[in-house]
Formats: C-alpha cells, sequence, structure tokens
C-alpha cells in the first residue's frame, strides 16, 4: 500500500514538473503555445506586448433615428477591474465585443438599434505623462491627438459583420506598403438581414487598400471608409 | 499517507546529497517528513488575497460567469468553443457565494481539505469563464497553489481541523513535503519562464519597453513609474537585474544565504510592480505563496523568539486547551449546514440588489445616449500620424550611457560637448530628423540632419558648443516631414576660464 502510495504521488510529481517544463520548453521554442487554453497555464509570458501607444475602445450603439449611444460600460456598471478602466477594455482582440454588446443591449430600454460600432482610440502614450514631468521633456504645450479607427460593425444580436485590423498594425503595414493586407470579412457571403446589409459596405477586394471616401448615402450615416489615408512618404 | 512513506530523515531536506547518490537527494527533498507550517501560511494567506478579488466580482456573477451575462470564455481566444459549461445566473451566484465562503474556511482551515478542493474547482472553472475581468496570470498562479493545497495537509496546523481533532498536548503531525516542494518549483517555474519572456521581447534590454510600460494607464495608478521614466539608464538597470533574479530564483533561492536574498528581492520585485507599474493583486498572490519558503527550523526560531514575551501563565493556559467531542461533532455538522445557509442568503441578496435594475420602480435603464460631435470625429478617417506623433521626445545631456542621454540639463558651458536625443516612437517609417541649433531670434545657427531607419529608436545628434557660440539662450528644434515637432531652450554660459567677448567669436559650432 506504502509502495503504491509512493508511485502514485512520484507520479503526481513526474506530471506536474513535465508540464511545468513542457510550458517552459514550448515558451522558449516559441512552439505550442497556443494550442491549448491549458497552455495559458504553463507558459508565463506576463508584459509579452507592448506598444508606444494608449489605446481605448468604444462601443457605440446607432440607433434607427440616427442617434448614437453608449453600450458600455453598460448604464448599470461601475465594475473596474484592474484599474480605472471597465471591463470591456481589456480584450485587445476583441474576441468578445458581441457577446459584451449584445448583454448590454438586451437588458436596457432603447430605441432599436441599426448595428454597433466598436471604434478603437490611440494615442502616443507621451501624453499620459504628468505635467511635472512633461514639462521635464517638452517645452511646448501638451496637443493630445486620438487617432481613430472602426474595428468592427456588430448586429445588435452580437454577431459580427464587418472586421478591420487595428490602428497600429494597418500603420505598420502603411509605412512599408501602400495596399496593406486584406483583412476583412466577405459581409455579402454572410447571412445577413437586408436591413443590416444596406448598412454593411460590399466586399471588394479590388479596391482593398485604394483611396475611399466618406459614404452618406444609403443608410444616411456616417461610414468609415476602408483605409483613406496613403502612406506617409520617407525622406 | 505520508507516514507510510519510507524516507530517511536523517538530515533536513535540502541539505546537501553529501555523497549520496541523486536518487536518495531527490527522495529527500519530496519526501522528507515534517510539519506543514509553510503550506499552513499559504493556505492562510492565499484565500485572504482571492477573498478579497472574488468580494469585488460576487455582485456581477450574473454578468461574468452565467448565460444571463456576457462571459468571455479564455477557451474562445485558443479557438475551443464551448468548452466548459457556462452556469445559469442563479447558479454562477451559488458558485460565487460557495467560493466566497469556501475561502474563508480555507483560511481558518475548516474542513480544509473540502474547502481547497472546492476553491480550486470553482475558482478555476468562474476565471476561465471571464477572462476580461477576472482570469489574469495571477489568477493560474492562484489556481496552481489552490491545487497543491488540496492535495496537502495544509490543514494539520494554525487551523480549526487541528483545533478540533488534536489532544492537548499531542506534538503537531509530520507529513512528506512534496506539496510544498512543488510549490516553491512552480515559484521557480513562473520566474524562469517569465526570464525568457523577456529575453524574447525586442527593446526590454534596451528599457525601451519598460519605459513605455511605465505610462501605460491600463493598471491602476503608478506615479512613480512615471516619475521614473525620467531615468531610462535606472530602467536598463533594472531591466538586467531583473533578468539576472528571475534565471537565478530556482537556483538559489532553497538555502542559507541565498533564500534571503531570492526572497527578499523577490519581495521587493513584487512591491516594485505595486508601485511602478501599478499592479495591486498580482504582488499579494506572489509574495504570500513565498510563504511555502518557511520550514520547520523557520516556525522554531520564531516560537524561540516569540516565547521570551510570553508568560508562563498564559503557556500553562493554552496547554489546558481543549474541546470536548460532543463540540468536535456540533462543529464538524455546522459546516454543510453554513454552506446552505450561506447560498440562500446569497441568492436572495443577489435578486435583491438588482445587479441590471431590471425591477427598478422607475424601469430598466437607458443606453446613454452621446453627443453626435463627440462621436463625429471617431467615424472620420484616422488620417495620416502627425509628425509630432512620431518623436517622443527630446533630450539634451552630457554623456550617453547605454544609448541614453544622462547628466540630463539644458544649461551648457562653452566647450561642453551636448547630446541631443531624439526618440522617435515606433512604427515609424524611414524617415529624416532634422536637429537644429537656434538662437534666441529663432535664426538657425546650424542644420544637420540624420536618416533614422524603420527599426531604431533613437537619433543621437552631438553638438560641441566652443567658442563660437556667445553665451545666451538657445534652443534645439526637431523637425521630421517638414515640420517643428518638437523644440527645447538651452541656455549657454561663458567658459569660467576663457571668458570672452562674444563679438571675438567667429567659429561656427560644429554638429556631428
Amino acid at each position: 500500500m506504502g509502495a503504491i502510495k509512493r508511485w502514485l504521488v512520484s507520479l503526481v510529481i513526474g506530471s506536474y514538473l513535465g508540464s511545468l517544463g513542457y510550458g517552459i520548453a514550448c515558451h522558449a521554442l516559441d512552439f505550442n503555445t497556443s494550442a491549448h487554453p491549458s497552455m495559458y497555464f504553463v507558459v508565463w509570458d506576463m508584459f509579452c506586448g507592448w506598444s508606444a501607444y494608449s489605446n481605448r475602445l468604444h462601443l457605440v450603439a446607432e440607433g434607427e433615428s440616427g442617434r448614437y449611444y453608449q453600450v458600455a460600460p453598460a448604464p448599470w456598471t461601475s465594475f473596474h477591474p484592474y484599474g480605472n478602466l471597465p471591463r470591456h477594455q481589456y480584450d485587445p482582440f476583441l474576441n468578445h465585443t458581441g457577446t459584451v454588446i449584445r448583454n448590454c443591449l438586451e437588458k436596457p430600454r432603447h430605441e432599436p438599434i441599426q448595428r454597433v460600432l466598436v471604434i478603437e482610440e490611440v494615442w502616443a502614450k507621451k501624453y499620459n505623462l504628468p505635467d511635472p514631468i512633461w514639462s521635464r521633456f517638452f517645452d511646448g504645450p501638451r496637443e493630445r491627438h486620438s487617432y481613430f479607427q472602426v474595428r468592427q460593425v456588430v448586429a445588435p444580436d452580437g454577431k459580427l459583420v464587418r472586421k478591420f485590423s487595428p490602428w497600429l498594425s494597418r500603420q505598420s503595414d502603411l509605412f512599408v506598403s501602400v495596399r496593406p493586407l486584406p483583412s476583412f470579412l466577405d459581409s455579402d457571403s454572410m447571412k445577413l438581414s437586408p436591413a443590416l446589409q444596406t448598412t454593411t459596405r460590399p466586399f471588394d477586394p479590388s479596391a482593398v487598400g485604394l483611396p475611399a471616401t466618406v459614404e452618406r448615402k444609403g443608410s444616411g450615416t456616417l461610414f468609415p471608409p476602408v483605409d483613406p489615408q496613403p502612406a506617409p512618404l520617407a525622406q | 499517507m505520508a507516514a507510510n512513506i519510507p524516507v530517511s530523515v536523517s538530515e533536513p531536506p535540502g541539505s546537501g546529497s553529501g555523497g549520496r547518490g541523486l536518487r536518495a537527494s531527490i527522495r529527500d527533498f519530496f519526501f522528507a517528513e515534517e510539519v506543514p507550517y509553510g503550506l499552513a501560511l499559504v493556505r492562510i494567506m492565499l484565500p485572504l488575497v482571492l477573498l478579497y478579488v472574488m468580494l469585488r466580482r460576487w455582485a456581477y456573477a450574473r454578468e461574468f460567469y452565467s448565460s444571463d451575462g456576457a462571459t468571455a470564455p479564455l477557451a474562445d481566444d485558443y479557438g475551443f468553443r464551448n468548452m466548459l459549461p457556462v452556469p445559469s445566473g442563479t447558479v454562477a451566484v451559488i458558485m460565487v457565494t460557495l467560493l466566497v465562503i469556501l475561502l474563508v474556511t480555507l483560511a481558518i482551515g475548516w474542513r480544509t481539505r473540502i474547502s481547497a478542493i472546492g476553491c480550486f474547482v470553482i475558482y478555476t472553472h468562474l476565471n476561465m469563464l471571464d477572462c476580461l475581468s477576472s482570469f489574469t496570470k495571477y489568477s493560474v498562479i492562484a489556481s496552481h497553489v489552490l491545487l497543491l493545497l488540496s492535495l496537502s495537509h495544509c490543514g494539520a496546523v494554525w487551523s480549526v481541523d487541528a483545533w478540533l481533532s488534536r489532544e492537548p498536548g499531542q506534538p503537531p503531525p509530520r507529513f512528506a513535503a512534496w506539496q510544498r516542494r512543488l510549490m516553491q518549483l512552480l515559484i521557480g517555474a513562473i520566474y524562469f519562464g517569465a526570464a525568457f519572456t523577456k529575453i524574447h521581447t525586442p527593446t526590454f534590454f534596451s528599457g525601451d519597453q519598460l519605459r513605455f510600460w511605465l505610462m501605460t494607464h491600463i493598471n491602476h495608478e503608478h506615479p512613480w513609474g512615471e516619475y521614473l521614466t525620467l531615468y531610462p539608464v535606472v530602467v536598463m538597470l533594472f531591466a538586467y537585474l531583473c533578468v539576472v533574479w528571475e534565471i537565478l530564483f530556482v537556483f538559489l533561492a532553497w538555502r542559507g544565504h541565498g533564500r534571503w536574498i531570492m526572497l527578499t528581492m523577490g519581495a521587493m520585485f513584487h512591491l516594485g510592480t505595486r508601485v511602478f507599474i501599478g499592479l495591486y493583486v498580482f504582488p499579494f498572490v506572489t509574495t504570500s505563496i513565498y510563504w511555502a519558503f518557511v520550514n520547520e527550523r523557520d516556525v522554531a526560531n520564531w516560537k524561540a523568539r516569540l516565547a521570551r514575551f510570553r508568560s508562563s501563565d498564559g503557556s500553562k493556559h493554552r496547554a489546558g486547551q481543549g474541546i470536548s467531542r460532543l463540540w468536535q461533532r456540533r462543529v464538524s455538522r455546522a459546516f454543510p449546514a453554513m454552506l446552505l445557509i450561506a447560498i440562500v442568503l446569497g441568492v436572495e441578496l443577489e435578486y435583491r440588489l438588482d445587479s441590471y435594475g431590471i425591477r427598478r420602480p422607475e424601469g430598466p435603464h437607458e443606453l446613454v445616449e452621446l453627443d453626435p460631435a463627440q462621436v463625429e470625429p471617431m467615424l472620420q478617417p484616422a488620417g495620416t500620424v502627425r509628425p509630432v506623433d512620431l518623436v517622443h521626445s527630446l533630450e539634451t545631456g552630457t554623456m550617453l550611457v547605454g544609448g541614453h542621454v544622462v547628466r540630463h540639463k539644458s544649461s551648457f558651458k562653452q566647450g561642453d560637448k551636448l547630446f541631443a536625443q531624439c526618440t522617435v516612437i515606433p512604427p515609424h517609417p524611414d524617415m529624416v530628423i532634422e536637429c537644429n541649433l537656434h538662437d534666441a531670434d529663432d535664426r538657425v545657427l546650424d542644420r544637420v540632419n540624420q536618416v533614422v531607419r524603420r527599426e531604431a529608436f533613437r537619433a543621437n545628434f552631438l553638438y560641441v558648443l566652443h567658442d563660437a557660440l556667445a553665451p545666451g539662450e538657445y534652443a534645439l528644434v526637431v523637425r521630421c516631414f517638414g515640420k517643428e515637432v518638437m523644440r527645447r531652450r538651452i541656455t549657454l554660459t561663458a567658459h569660467s576660464d576663457a571668458e570672452q567677448s562674444a563679438d571675438e567669436l567667429e567659429s561656427a559650432p560644429v554638429a556631428n
């Protein structure tokens, strides 16, 4: 009995240390780290990403009347999980915006919603510095400028309709090419209601990366073009 | 169980192989018997931290963890849809209430094994349902430790269970140390893996990444971190020190001076993440696991020190403590009853709180309408990046260390070398940056430029401020894409041993 228990304990120890070691090896070799959710338990990649820009997400619902509403944070909540930001800000890959939007539209009163825009706001982190430190770095006044980019168009039921690249990725692409890679869904092939389809621009692979104009006709709303800005010229 | 395992306890664990085989050393390391004081301390400390975490989320259980809310399962991020069952709203409230109660009972060591297993299962399940506001790396670490606690005899000492079961005067029980060893190795593995992350991360050792972390506002406020951005070389030194400590921890944290040095550095590191990055819970979770490094000898030393302050009367009183069998049974039976009552109260309270505001007398909440003027800029094309947003800072000083300007100054003497360092913001294109010298009337005295390739972070300009420049006010002006993006005033004073009339100076300043 004692020997069996000892073997079992040894097996547990071996398995546990083996899984920790496997995680470290995978992480070191950059292999299989995203193969399964359990890898999150053995890969220690804290603070692996970074950027020189701060970003925030705005979830804006567009009503049938043309009015705009704040979807998140929802009117009933003031929960800030890790600091001063509401929950929906901790979704860098926008994998869960649809669920958040559906829940936030289900509970409160509102007019019929046409669509929800997930808009990314980006600004340089240097503007986060407090005044005393700003004055140590810069003589001039602080003129913070935010860049906005629509990341997703979502139906009121949370279904993803259109998807766009993050602003930062697009900038990186634009700095090396005026024709960034296409990264959005073919909305024509999706099963959308006719009303919703009229609010989306048809997917045109030939137009990817070309300057486009703001469409104000059709749905009568502002809809951002795919990518109007040309790449800045290098001197 | 451990009592049946034949182990050598002639030497304290980890006291060296001393000529014995590796197998015997490993056996001693994992199976040497000890009183589980270290595990008991972890059992007390960690649940208290998690209690704070979960109490904050209790009122949002329906929203975060149920099908009546907006769950964000971690598995979805990995492409495994519906991997874990999502409970209904009421069940989620029951689970969170149960978890809160079990964390308390685990901390006090009441029905410790059941409490630990319950905490591990419920905590891990709930966290995996909400990767937006619950699941982070500290949750993962906590799950590991709860698992190990549930396999251990952490309730054998300093617990209600021990108080109920032990006869007065009976020595504390001893068990194999393997759970505590795994906990220690877990901490070492975490740091070792984290070191790999940093080694993999571009620009970590140049301090640039840390510097931008210090300016990031996604955690709690951290004004000291922002202040530290003024000292990039210090940040860079921290980066090296951190990686060296993380790699060495698993090798040195076992005994002697190495243990205290590594643990003290660890505590300082985690305190630093609190002060400089604004992490609140993570440092408490990790440092609460550091108690796993407390061994029997440490406790004996502490007890000896405490004994000096304890009166003999108090000792006699404690030695006489005991509890009748009747009360032992009553307290044991109270556990399921208490859980049941807590669940009923929790469900009722959550219903009355009406987290979504659906049953309010004035009706459900209304969506907040936004001002169209606020929305319109969000829908406009982003446009190109402003040149001013391609340049992070312009720093002036007299020395370069590790690629950073140090000895920052804005006042120079004739003959000084002035390093002007222009830090750029990635991503940026290949570009030309000018750093020109202007006089007090804004006339360009010298124009220098440099090609900054897309992968570069900095452009350095060296000005030798020799006698050609008269004492007075000047400005360094950075231009990018034909626009002025930054300006810093500098003051030039006469050289102390060569004060000359400005009219006599003719030669031009030299910039490299």
